[in-house]
């Protein structure tokens, strides 16, 4: 792959969404599916390209180095492409079983998001890092509205008016960094003194809208708020791409501009794993799958972004290795869920019991992901937590003990969590003698003793699934790929180089 | 037979149970057994490789990247461990057989296929993560056997999970430190480094944290509750469990890093302390019991214990004590949980209360279970006694002070006491005492009977020919770094320990004899409640935990998650500040002519605004507000000689008013927000933020000379892409991605309101009829009737209208043009053209007496499709040259001509029709068929929560 190729990652999918727009629904949802997998094949290719050229960049329009906007792909971008890729593909699979994919403009809408992400991840610009996103939040404002259940009305004003609030603290943080360094090109703020107070407070407020979007706390409410309301699709997309490309865009610009060296590490530490702590209790105390999960997302972002703060080549590697893990079993363990509301129309706890003599197929694939959340073998989350404890033991004193710590008490809200989950779900009597409940609204629908799932709702999650039990066979390849990609984040030089010189 | 291989055979076996179980049923267990027996064979000429003094290694890399390997390594210790997993899972295979009911027993087959699997791993990883991974797999696999065992069985198993997955963390957290220090993931090596001897803090670190990983699975205080709770399980998987898997598996880590430890005085204390403790308050309670399964249970408990304490004791002697003793109790106590299995059922219950006289029925049972309990007890010449004597002569050489090891043997003799107390009861229990009549009991079958027996009566046999394990223990001490091991002997001579065990079972005998005293006497417990008990507080805590925290943030009004990342960059925004004002270095010196007279007036006509905009109650009078606001802002732009931005801002403003006006057809008149009653916080909240802005902007903008970037299209901008308006080129030319972004994301807005739009029914859109009504009533009040047509009758409303629209709309189409044309070298451009034209159609919707859309159906969507379609085709005529989005030059009658004309033109035609999506959708008027009102009435968040 040469760099010149790299704006069809994002030309591609927005030429979908815009033919979508236009052609019929049967065409709209060939290409909807067809869009993330050229984005996955594109990842690929990109990570076969990266074995020799560890950076690409292109000057979009020819421009020269410095004025044009540059695309940029590095390892990390290209793992990150195949694995948003890789989950978007389920996801869409799984609305176009469900029929979620009829919804009118559905293709489309899901399509700019691709765009928008694969911009996000691509470009080496802050002000079009800004633009990528918008492009990323205008198809998700209209695609938290459109399925879910009626207080995805509600929610999705919370979702745009958060994420209004966000993108204007984004815009500020930008401005401000051109004030002080007049430039928003990342290459070229390598140059920037990092000690610069000034320069540091304004990509501090750049920093900041990030860690809102990717749900830090103490700025996460909104998150297990707004996302169990939408569609289960829904919620598994916005799992893969929205939190993950703020922590993505937060490992880039916290590496290549701030250089990663500052005495805030233990601030940030503490933020982080309070960040685990809490996603994995405020788990516990849900009562309905997908909002039990939404907090899980909350403490993978601290166990994801922990990695930054550890800040050395391991510290990093294990912190994209989780996010690999994160997004691969979140996507599956969302889509689960989905296809428990399609099959038994609800995913409260209270509504659900015994589904594991009921449906010993999902019963094994949710099972497999739980562990794999939790971190036990045979699954990704096994490395991803290891690897996580091995960079963490690189620390010293205080730091040391507060991520083991962290991880030990989390680790054991998680467990706990999903304990609750499975007890409540797939233990019990048979869904038929559940004991009524019915309190008024939240009384659980009867279920028809002959309602089972149909299998091939289960393929999306099974799939990712099986994804994440072969990263643990084989976790060989892609702790290579994330040891790279820490390589280039510590190391900016070819980076830089190839943006200036492209 | 490699080790990969034995690992790739036991992997195989969990994969075989699947067709084996479907065609054999519960009769799978005879091919596993012959499979497990035939595997132990096949380690033989491993096994005597080691037996040699050889070690026999291998080695497969896992994750480089992190240096994890496949690593094993077979040593003498291993290969002891390694036997006891095949040769009592073959047992249990065979006995499972006849145990278990007539159905397909998948599960348990599988998990005990697994379970072999791990604890083989365990036992034969050299690499310390693929150790921690074994570790884990093993806590699983308990968990999941016993989970399987009926509803009754599940809180159990999960309470088994948690103790053993908090040792797996602990165990975690000691292996990556040794890791990092020792600098390798060889256990080997890890464990001979010279780190143990350098840092002794560091080792008293690690130490503990091994010491309670091993705790958890050997289920020693305070872990132990699990494993009696995990009575609940299947009596052939208790009997896996506790002779040679899980509680194997940390009696393994702790003799395993006993290497290392052995002489840390951390590791002695804790470990001799609380196993000694162990042992005797296990052996207590397992005096209480009725249910010869729990009795079994904390007997289990106790007799790790004392294997704990002798490992704590970490000498020859004690190492090889602790190897012995784990053999004998592999062998006893496998057998006797098979056989309170048989007894079960035979007589249909395991409470000793209820059991009959069943030595009259079941003699071999009864002398195979004297023998069993004779062993636990440690009366010769069975192998248990010779094991048992050996730990408690090890005691003896316990670390410290002589006080301390008689204080050891002293404690370890009161255990024995009671251990033999506890297995008279279980014969006596079981064979001897009993009211209950005989008549609907039967005896064994010899299927049943023989694989549980076995185990028990090699114990006679071995004790008197103990010597045969002195190879075998000796190497397995040596592979924990002693030279050598401590010999085996069935008569030590009289020795302290002989003394002691003759005492503990004169003692215990005198105790039995008055039996129902004390069982009285023991009946209440002695705790006001269970270690489940405590365990089931601990998760009630953890919940009500996660309840206050997913309360804390439940609310859906955005005001409530606004104010964190707002109060979070208030306060970034003052430390930052103060960082910079107090930082050595000084703040360059602002640009001059920053200031004018102008902005001030300005700020105050932006910030009366504002103010107007949150003091409002009226929603028009906001937006009459907000609208206020946004001209000032546009004058701002003016003022500062930005005509493009300026424009541009000014058509924004005029079509979101009328957007919203639009919007407010269909909303009450009044916020009605009573918050503003108390608006002490939010007005903290906005001040602070607005200083720390003012501030931070004051501070670092206009403070430094014109950008690099600023500089080139300055001087370059013109010359490349022949425009003059830099503005426009910047937009089109230079920075055509983010616009192609912005575009994308403007047009697609359009689509957005039709696609969510689509979704919901419209009546639910509209409020309930009474929110509007009144402004209607003057109008139906009025009598003349030609003011009331005027005010009423859509048509002679718009006369006036209709006839500026013939005049204004061609002037505006025309403008529109000319603005788009002249966009390149001067103020105007496709944005701003775009939304001139989109005034006109502004117009003439508001003309229209009725709500229809301006233009054909699907024209709005045609136009945003077919803009987002021509500006990317623009982009992709740019690979004609070099690169996407790369502008084209070309002269046509004398004028220079770019491909970015094309890119406006998409620009154009997208925001066009967003405009018109917005018109179309959001004008219609509010629907008033009576149907509606009613459904209306049910507010949308209260409806029921289920998927829509």
């Amino acid at each position: 792959m040469t760099g010149s190729l790299l704006p069809l990652l994002v030309v591609v999918p927005l030429l979908g969404a815009a033919l979508g727009a236009l052609v019929p629904g049967g065409i709209a949802r060939a290409m909807v599916v067809l869009s993330p997998v050229l984005t996955t094949a594109g990842g690929v290719a990109l990570l076969v390209t990266h074995r020799d050229t560890p950076v690409l960049a292109h000057e979009v329009g020819g421009f020269i180095p410095g004025i044009a906007i540059p695309l940029v792909s590095d390892t990390f971008t290209a793992v990150m492409l195949t694995v948003t890729g890789l989950t978007t593909t389920a996801c869409i699979v799984f609305a176009l079983i469900t029929g979620e994919a009829r919804l009118r403009y559905f293709p489309t809408l899901v399509m700019m998001l691709s765009a928008g992400v694969n911009g996000a991840l691509m470009t080496g610009d802050l002000f079009n890092l800004f633009v990528f996103i918008e492009v990323m939040l205008l198809p998700s404002y209209a695609l938290i509205a459109m399925t879910g259940t009626w207080r995805r009305l509600g929610v999705g004003r919370l979702f745009v008016v958060i994420n209004l609030v966000t993108s204007t603290i984004l815009l500020v943080g930008i401005g401000l960094v051109y004030g002080v360094a007049g430039s928003v090109n990342m290459a070229v703020l390598t140059d920037m003194d990092a000690d610069d107070p000034r320069f540091r407070l304004a990509v501090g407020v750049l920093l900041l809208a990030l860690t809102v979007k990717a749900g830090v706390v103490p700025m996460h409410g909104w998150l297990p708020r707004a996302y169990p309301a939408t569609s289960a699709t829904v919620m598994a997309l916005f799992s893969a791409l929205h939190t993950k490309v703020a922590i993505y865009a937060v490992f880039r610009i916290h590496q290549t501009v701030l250089d990663g060296a500052a005495e805030w590490m233990t601030l940030l530490l503490v933020l982080f794993t309070l960040t685990m702590l809490v996603g994995a209790y405020g788990s516990l105390g849900e009562r309905m799958i997908r909002r039990s999960l939404a907090w899980q997302m909350i403490a993978g972002v601290g166990y994801i972004l922990v990695g930054v703060g550890i800040g050395t080549e391991l510290g990093l590697a294990a912190g994209l290795f989780y996010m690999v893990h994160h997004i691969l079993v979140m996507g599956s363990l969302l889509l689960s869920s989905g296809a428990i509301e399609h099959a038994y129309r609800t995913n409260q706890f209270v509504g659900l019991a015994g589904l594991m003599r009921r449906e010993p197929v999902l019963a094994v694939i949710m099972a497999l992901g739980m562990m794999s959340l939790i971190g036990f073998p045979p699954s990704s989350g096994f490395f991803g937590k290891v690897s996580l404890a091995r960079a963490a033991a690189d620390l010293d004193g205080f730091q040391l003990w507060l991520v083991f710590g962290a991880l030990t008490v989390a680790s054991i809200g998680t467990l706990l969590a999903m304990s609750r989950l499975w007890a409540d779900v797939f233990w019990g009597p048979p869904m038929e003698e559940m004991p009524s409940r019915g309190r008024g609204r939240t009384e659980p629908p009867v279920v028809p003793e002959d309602t089972r799932m149909r299998l091939r709702t289960l393929v999306p999650a099974g799939a990712l699934l099986l994804v994440s039990l072969a990263i643990f066979v084989v976790p060989g390849p892609l702790g290579e790929w994330c040891l790279q990609a820490a390589d280039g984040l510590l190391d900016v030089t070819a980076y830089v180089e190839s943006v200036t010189t492209s | 037979m490699t080790l990969v291989w034995l690992l790739a055979a036991l992997a195989a076996a969990p994969v075989l149970v699947f067709p084996l179980t479907s065609a054999l049923g519960r009769r799978a267990g005879w091919p596993l057994a012959i499979g497990f027996l035939a595997l132990a064979a096949a380690m033989i000429p491993s096994g005597r490789e080691v037996l040699d003094g050889g070690e026999i290694t291998q080695t497969v890399a896992w994750l480089p990247a992190l240096d994890i390997n496949l690593a094993l390594r077979l040593d003498g210790l291993g290969l002891v461990f390694v036997m006891i997993a095949l040769v009592i899972g073959a047992a249990v295979f065979l006995y499972s057989v006849e145990y278990l009911g007539e159905s397909r027993q998948l599960g348990f087959y599988l998990w005990m296929a697994a379970f072999a699997l791990g604890m083989v791993g365990l036992v034969l990883a050299d690499d310390l993560i693929l150790l921690f991974a074994c570790w884990e797999i093993t806590s699983l696999a308990s968990f999941l056997l016993i989970a399987r065992s009926g509803s009754g069985a599940e809180s159990a198993s999960a309470r088994t999970l948690f103790m053993t997955f908090v040792g797996g963390l602990t165990l975690l957290i000691a292996v990556v430190l040794m890791i990092v220090t020792t600098g390798t993931t060889s256990m080997s090596q890890s464990l001979t480094s010279d780190v143990w001897t350098d840092r002794p803090g560091f080792t008293a670190v690690v130490a503990v944290l091994v010491a309670v990983a091993g705790f958890t699975k050997a289920a020693q205080f305070p872990f132990h509750p699990w494993l009696p709770d995990a009575m609940a399980a299947a009596t052939p998987v208790s009997a896996y469990l506790h002779a040679a898997a899980v509680v194997k598996a940390g009696i393994y880590l702790l003799l395993r890093f006993s290497e290392a430890f052995s002489d840390v005085p951390v590791w002695n204390t804790l470990l001799i302390s609380v196993g000694l403790f162990t042992a005797a308050m296990a052996a207590l309670f397992a005096f209480q019991q009725h249910d010869l399964k729990r009795l079994m249970a904390y007997s289990t408990v106790s007799q790790l214990g004392l294997i704990t304490a002798a490992i704590g004791v970490g000498t020859e002697k004690a190492l090889t004590a602790a190897v012995i003793h784990t053999i004998a109790h592999a062998l006893f106590k496998s057998g006797l949980f098979m056989m309170v299995g048989v007894i079960d059922h035979s007589a249909g219950t395991r409470d000793i209360r209820r059991l009959p006289e069943l030595r009259r029925i079941m003699p071999w049972s009864f002398a195979t279970v004297i023998l069993g309990t004779a062993g636990m007890a440690g009366i010769p010449p069975l192998l248990g006694f010779v094991s048992k004597e050996m730990i408690l002569g090890s005691m003896l050489e316990a670390p410290g002070p002589a006080w301390a090891g008689m204080l050891a043997l002293a404690a370890a003799g009161a255990g024995s006491v009671l251990t033999f107390a506890y297995s008279a009861k279980i014969v006596l229990g079981a064979f001897v005492d009993g009211k209950r009549e005989l008549k609907d009991c039967h005896g064994p079958s010899a299927r049943l009977f023989l694989p549980a027996a076995a185990p028990i009566w090699v114990g006679l046999p071995l004790g008197l020919t103990v010597g045969v394990f002195n190879t075998p223990v000796e190497r397995a001490v040596q592979a924990m770094g002693s030279s050598a091991a401590y010999p085996l002997k069935l008569w030590h001579g009289l020795a302290p320990e002989l003394l002691v065990t003759a005492a503990a079972i004169a003692a215990g005998a005198a105790l039995m004899t008055r039996r129902r005293a004390l069982y009285r006497l023991v009946e209440n417990d002695f705790l006001p409640g269970t270690g489940a008990d405590a365990l089931e507080r601990i998760f009630h805590e953890a919940r009500r935990l996660g309840r206050t925290i997913s309360k804390s943030v439940a609310a859906d009004h955005p005001r409530r998650h606004v104010v964190p990342p707002l109060i979070v960059l208030t306060l970034l925004l003052g430390v930052g500040s103060l960082a910079v004002l107090t930082a050595g270095d000084d703040v360059p010196a602002t640009q001059p002519d920053l200031w004018r007279p102008v902005d001030v007036g300005l700020l105050v006509l932006i910030a009366l605004g504002v103010v107007g905009t949150c003091r409002a109650d009226s929603r028009i009078a906001a937006t009459v507000s907000l609208g206020a606001t946004g001209i000032a802002v546009t004058v701002q732009l003016f003022a500062l000689g930005a005509p493009d931005v300026g424009l541009t801002q000014l058509m924004v403003e005029v079509l979101t008013v009328l957007v919203i006006m639009m919007v407010l057809r269909r909303l009450p008149g009044r916020f009605g927000h009573s918050h503003l009653r108390r608006p002490g916080g939010p007005l903290v909240l906005a001040g602070g933020l607005g200083i720390g802005a003012g501030v931070a902007t004051w501070l670092l903008t206009g403070r430094r000379e014109k950008s690099v970037p600023a500089d080139y299209y300055l001087a370059e901008g013109t010359k490349v892409t022949g425009g003059d308006n830099l503005v426009n080129v910047i937009l089109v030319e230079f920075r055509a991605l983010d616009t192609l972004g912005e575009l994308a994301v403007l047009g697609l807005a359009g689509v957005a309101i039709v696609a969510v739009l689509a979704t919901v029914p419209s009546r639910t859109l509209d409020p309930p009829r009474r929110t509007h009504r009144p402004s209607l009533r003057p109008v139906q009040a009025l009598r003349d009737p030609q003011a009331r047509a005027a005010l009423t009758d859509p048509q002679s409303n718009l006369r006036a209208l209709q006839l500026l629209l013939r005049v204004v709309v061609p002037v505006l189409l025309v403008l529109s043009a000319v603005i788009f044309w002249r966009g390149h070298n001067a103020p105007g451009g496709g944005f701003i053209a775009a939304l001139v034209a989109s005034a006109a159609v502004a117009l003439v919707y508001l003309s229209r007496p009725d709500d229809r859309a301006v233009g054909p159906p699907r024209v709005h969507i045609a136009l945003i499709g077919g803009g987002v379609l021509t500006a990317l085709a623009t982009g992709l005529i740019g690979y004609a040259d070099s690169s996407f989005l790369q502008p084209l030059y070309g002269t046509v009658a004398g004028t220079k001509l770019s491909t970015s004309l094309l890119f406006d033109v998409g620009v154009y035609a997208a925001v066009l029709g967003v405009v018109m999506v917005a018109f179309d959708r959001l004008g219609a008027a509010p629907e008033h068929d009576p149907d509606a009102e009613s459904a209306a009435e049910a507010p949308l968040g209260r409806t029921k929560e289920g998927i829509v």
